[in-house]
């Protein structure tokens, strides 16, 4: 029992280190004047509702980034899953193919956002989806692929014993196996996607939080709405990521077990 | 199951090197039937022409690649080893001892989901455009994957080797140097390749926004000056950079933890 | 065992693996019977290649030579019980059981039904929701043998199946196979590196010898069943195997 009223001192920190928090940047804006202070970011997000940013509310700008994500995330997750596992169980196409991969893989997917624009133009969500896509897939092809192919070869043997073909194999064994590490991967590759959709939008866009946070540094500096911004993609991305582990906890309700 | 032992090494070697021959060839030849428009795309050679050029030549963005590539370094490597400096200490702190860990893990959950490009506009206020502003950012970009893996690694340390200390009559200072730092040097290694990367990419999008050289300002402005040559030649260059330091990186983990190797 | 048909017959099997040290020979023209519905033991030390055997009975490597015939009344498929269950996590106790009916493409009900059978059989009534996690050594072993009972083949091969059980939980899962054989009839081929499970189980056991492994000696344990391993038939069988077993590294 006391053990459990220790850990309650410890709370005390957790609640000082945000106050801390909040008051290092109270200081800053004391200082600095050009700085937003807390009250002043809330007040902002206020003013954003009643006036908004390219006749746009604030919602509109939110929508279009988690549209954005969620889209490429979805497209992402499939075509990743889908070269992983051919990577995995086709010797043939990863022979071809991974060296291929292997020289794009270190471009990172920043990178790729000026020529997708000379690709696909400015206008239009098409660059902005592919530039998120690439940032998104990566994670997920690397590790759908490391995880099929150290599946534990007793599973495998298990599997031909029962009389699996190669297809029932990767369904019944293969795939199962690696649902962790590609969820892993996903949310790898989610904290990669959000860098490119604030990256595409601060740097070609009419809408989104990118958008709003690259406002804030034309003429003068309106750091509040950086702030506002900073904030909205903290909670979308918490709160895209927490929907992703309900999901995983859902799909493998074996996890939740390992006490043995 | 999917072995291929019966694969003869020539097969093998044909395979690995049919998929890039195709995959340039197809490039090439794309670009020579006049596929795509040279406003879009240019062959590999063209780049490698471009390249070459750009070794002397300051148009259309003001500097040499030389330049650009040195500028690019020297960024990265002050953003990436200052986030090393406090990144690994931190998070083998907060890992280790209670008080830390219930201090700062606030904080730093607060901090880790915003991208750090979103930080921009705040750090230029602050710090002016330039290098500072820069470097902090690649700083923040590298500073999470470090604490996260020092953390994750040390608080994996084996319960045995911890209590075996103990009854060896270990101080709480001495577990942490002796035991747990130890035991969590594979994890702060993938930590700090995995941060390398990350400062890599955001140096390149910090340089796209707000820069005047660098390597990712040079592919921006290529675009703005639609020379894909310019771009895919900046796009090569930073992905052989990434790739030979992160290759560099593994060299130094192999070097510092022999007994990882041993099968 | 005369009389009865011959499930398995193998012919001077050999097998030798490449490794760092250069070619190590593993079985050494190896020929034995496996007759129907008997219980085969194949007992040897520790690395003797037992494992190797069974897994070219199972069809699971290549002998480098000698030949192996099954019954041509039998499939020519085994089923396979693991030392280390290979039990899949993600799939619950009926899940894994009703698999390998699942993957000759049974259906539903007919799968659930015989699964059902044999997790009653082992014992495990109740716990089919459960996954494997949740389950303990010895019931994560009896799925282990429902599941390839219920593969329906007729020859079941068992790698020390109990081999990362405790003493305990050990003793109660040889009663527990030997009741389950004699509900349903099957023949067993039970690899083991201990001899008292041996001469507890088997109607007939091979010795084999260190690597290059051959078959030494052929016991029939002429005791009655439920054996008792403090009668002094079975513990001078049990010293007469202890002297001729092959302890060398």
């Amino acid at each position: 029992m006391s053990k459990v009223k220790k850990i309650d001192v410890y709370y005390i920190l957790s609640i000082l280190s945000v106050l801390l928090l909040l008051a290092v940047w109270w200081a800053a804006s004391a200082v600095n004047e050009s700085l937003a202070s807390p009250g002043q970011t809330v007040e902002r997000f206020f003013r954003l509702i009643e006036n908004p940013i390219m006749g746009k509310p604030v919602s509109v700008h939110i929508l279009a980034s988690m549209r954005r994500i969620l889209v490429a995330f979805f497209a992402a997750s499939v075509a990743g899953v889908g070269l992983g596992v051919c990577f995995g169980i086709f010797p043939t196409f990863r022979r071809m193919f991974w060296p291929v991969f292997s020289i794009l893989r270190p471009v990172p997917p920043l990178a790729w956002i000026p020529i997708v624009i000379l690709w696909f133009g400015v206008i239009g969500d098409t660059s902005k989806y592919i530039i998120i896509f690439i940032g998104i897939i990566m994670a997920i092809v690397i590790n759908t692929y490391a995880s099929i192919s150290e599946t534990d070869p007793l599973f495998l043997k298990a599997a031909k014993t029962l009389g699996a073909n190669r297809w029932q194999t990767l369904v019944h064994v293969t795939l199962p196996n690696s649902i962790p590490a590609i969820f892993a991967g996903m949310k790898t590759g989610l904290s990669t996607g959000w860098m490119s959709v604030v990256a595409a939008e601060m740097i070609a866009a009419k809408e989104g939080i990118g958008f709003l946070i690259n406002m804030s540094m034309k003429t003068t500096p309106d750091t509040a709405l950086d702030f506002v911004g900073i904030v909205l993609v903290a909670l979308c991305s918490s709160l895209v990521s927490f929907v992703l582990s309900v999901i995983e906890r859902k799909l493998c309700p074996w996890l939740e077990l390992d006490v043995k | 199951m999917y072995n291929e032992k019966t694969r003869s090494v020539g097969m093998k070697v044909f395979l690995n090197v049919s998929g890039l021959l195709m995959f340039f060839g197809i490039w090439e030849l794309v670009v020579a039937l006049g596929l795509i428009s040279e406003k879009k795309l240019v062959a590999p050679s063209a780049i490698f022409m471009t390249f070459i050029d750009k070794l002397t030549n300051v148009v259309p963005d003001g500097n040499t690649i030389i330049v650009h590539t040195l500028t690019s370094l020297e960024l990265v490597l002050i953003g990436f080893v200052l986030s090393c400096l406090i990144g690994v200490p931190l998070g083998l702190l907060m890992g280790f001892f209670k008080p830390a860990n219930r201090f700062f893990t606030p904080i730093f959950e607060i901090i880790r989901p915003i991208p750090p490009l979103a930080w921009i506009p705040i750090v230029i206020v602050v710090l002016g455009i330039g290098i500072q502003a820069e470097a902090f950012i690649i700083f923040v970009a590298a500073f999470v994957p470090c604490v996260i893996n020092s953390y994750t690694g040390i608080q994996a340390t084996s319960k045995t080797l911890l209590d075996v200390a103990k009854t060896a009559g270990a101080s709480k200072t001495q577990l942490f140097f002796k035991v747990g730092i130890p035991s969590a040097l594979p994890m702060v290694f993938t930590g700090i390749k995995i941060s390398f990367g990350s400062a890599w990419a955001t140096l390149v999008a910090a340089e796209m926004i707000a820069s005047t050289v660098g390597l990712g300002f040079m592919i921006q402005q290529g675009r703005n000056a639609v020379r894909p040559d310019i771009v895919l030649l900046g796009m090569s260059v930073i992905g052989l950079i990434g790739a030979a330091l992160t290759g560099l990186l593994s060299i130094l983990e192999k070097k510092a933890l022999p007994w990882r190797n041993l099968k | 065992m005369a009389g009865t048909g011959c499930k398995i017959k193998l012919e001077s099997v050999s097998k030798s693996f490449d490794d760092k040290i250069g070619r190590t020979a593993v079985l050494d023209e190896i020929s034995l019977n496996v007759y129907e519905n008997e219980f085969l033991v194949i007992l040897g030390p520790g690395q003797c290649g037992k494992t190797v055997l069974l897994n070219i009975i199972a069809d699971m490597e290549q002998a480098d030579s000698g030949t192996i015939t099954f019954d041509p009344q039998s499939s020519g498929q085994t089923g396979f019980v693991f030392q280390r269950y290979a039990l899949f996590n993600w799939k619950n106790v009926l899940k894994n059981v009703e698999l390998p009916l699942k993957f000759k493409g049974a259906e539903k009900e007919q799968r659930q039904n015989t699964a059902m059978k044999y997790i009653e059989m082992v014992g495990l009534k109740g716990f089919e929701k459960a996954y494997p996690s949740q389950l303990s050594g010895g019931m994560k072993q009896r799925v282990g043998i429902a599941r390839a009972y219920a593969s329906g083949n007729d020859i079941i091969l068992m790698d020390e199946p109990f081999g990362a059980l405790d003493a305990q939980t050990r003793y109660q899962m040889q009663d527990e196979l030997l009741k389950i054989r004699s509900k349903e009839k099957k023949t067993i081929v039970f690899v083991t590196n201990n001899i008292e499970e041996a001469i507890y189980m088997g109607d007939r056991i091979l010795l084999l010898s260190n690597k290059p492994s051959k078959v030494v000696k052929e016991y029939v344990p002429d005791l009655e069943r439920p054996r008792k391993n403090t009668s002094s038939q079975f513990m001078e069988l049990r010293d007469e195997i202890t002297a001729n077993m092959d302890l060398a590294l």
